[in-house]
């Protein structure tokens, strides 16, 4: 596989990761008072 | 008799003594690639390769059972909830179990099958044909230019699939419950966020994935490093990998939770 396709698969899955965890942060959990 | 009870101990010994063995050769093999970690991370794009190898290939096993296991837990909670006249608290249901038990350990149990079965293979065989003893003749460190990078691939994958396979899920429960069944919609957001603890569910669930994502690679690298050079021994260390893993998951899914949930 071409590296630039690499790369960008790679930023796509890291991406999809830190995004699943916002929406775990900020729409399934709430901060405990 | 005497006979018997003398061979029975001393294969329990043996077997001991293997164990042992095997425990401080997989210490060494640990501590030599956190020692050689430096290369693989300076020279990040082999840890790349390996994020690709071990993360965005895993993803759609991850994606297609999250939703699945979300769509099944949404179906069960309903109609068990349904009973007691709360079905509205499916969604808190769903998340909690998502965000503090299956999310990590189902997809450490994926990603040990899928990932860390690959892993043990490639490096079995590479030990087999002879590629690291030929990359040792050229004065290249195999730990340092295959191994630590599938480390690091491995372990930092691991918590981005659990908190992507946690949210399928609970796409999942939302569109068993809200969408086909008909519950709430405000009920089912509402319920689970007055419910579910950014620290003690989320946190917690995210620090067991990071310990699973480290033990699941750091053994299925080991199992192939450590794999007799025949396609036997290679098959065998395959089939440890998994078997290892699933224990070693589930093992320490018990410890953490007995620390982080019951305050042991």
């Amino acid at each position: 596989m071409q590296r630039t396709t690499l790369d960008l698969w790679v930023g796509i899955f890291v991406t999809a990761g830190v995004a699943a965890l916002f929406v775990l942060a900020l729409k399934v959990g709430t901060q405990a008072a | 008799m005497l006979n018997t009870l003398s061979h029975g101990l001393r294969l329990v010994g043996r077997r001991s003594i293997n164990a042992v063995w095997r425990m401080g050769s997989a210490a060494r093999f640990m501590g030599l690639v956190l020692l050689r970690s430096g290369p693989s991370l300076r020279r990040f794009h082999l840890t790349i390769d390996e994020l690709h190898f071990a993360g965005v290939l895993s993803l759609i096993i991850i994606i297609v059972s999250g939703l699945f296991v979300g769509l099944v837990l949404g179906l069960q909670g309903y109609e068990t909830l349904k009973r007691y006249g709360s079905a509205e608290a499916v969604g808190t249901l769903v998340a909690l179990a998502l965000v503090r038990e299956l999310g990590p350990v189902v997809a450490a149990l994926l990603f040990a099958s899928r990932a860390g079965s690959a892993m043990t293979a490639e490096l079995g065989i590479m030990k087999s044909t002879e590629q690291l003893s030929a990359m040792e003749m050229m004065a290249v460190d195999p730990f340092a230019r295959v191994i630590s990078p599938m480390f690091w691939g491995g372990f930092l994958s691991m918590p981005l699939l659990a908190a992507i396979f946690s949210v399928m899920g609970i796409f999942g429960g939302y569109l068993i419950t809200v969408v086909i069944i008909g519950v709430d919609s405000g009920a089912f957001w509402s319920q689970m966020q007055s419910s579910v603890d950014l620290r003690n569910d989320i946190m917690n669930g995210v620090i067991k994935s990071v310990v699973f994502g480290a033990a699941v690679t750091a053994i299925a690298l080991f199992e192939g490093y450590d794999a007799p050079p025949t396609a036997e021994g290679v098959s065998h260390a395959v089939t440890r990998t998994v078997v290892t893993s699933a224990l070693a998951v589930l093992a320490l899914d018990f410890v953490l939770t007995a620390f982080m949930f019951t305050g042991v």
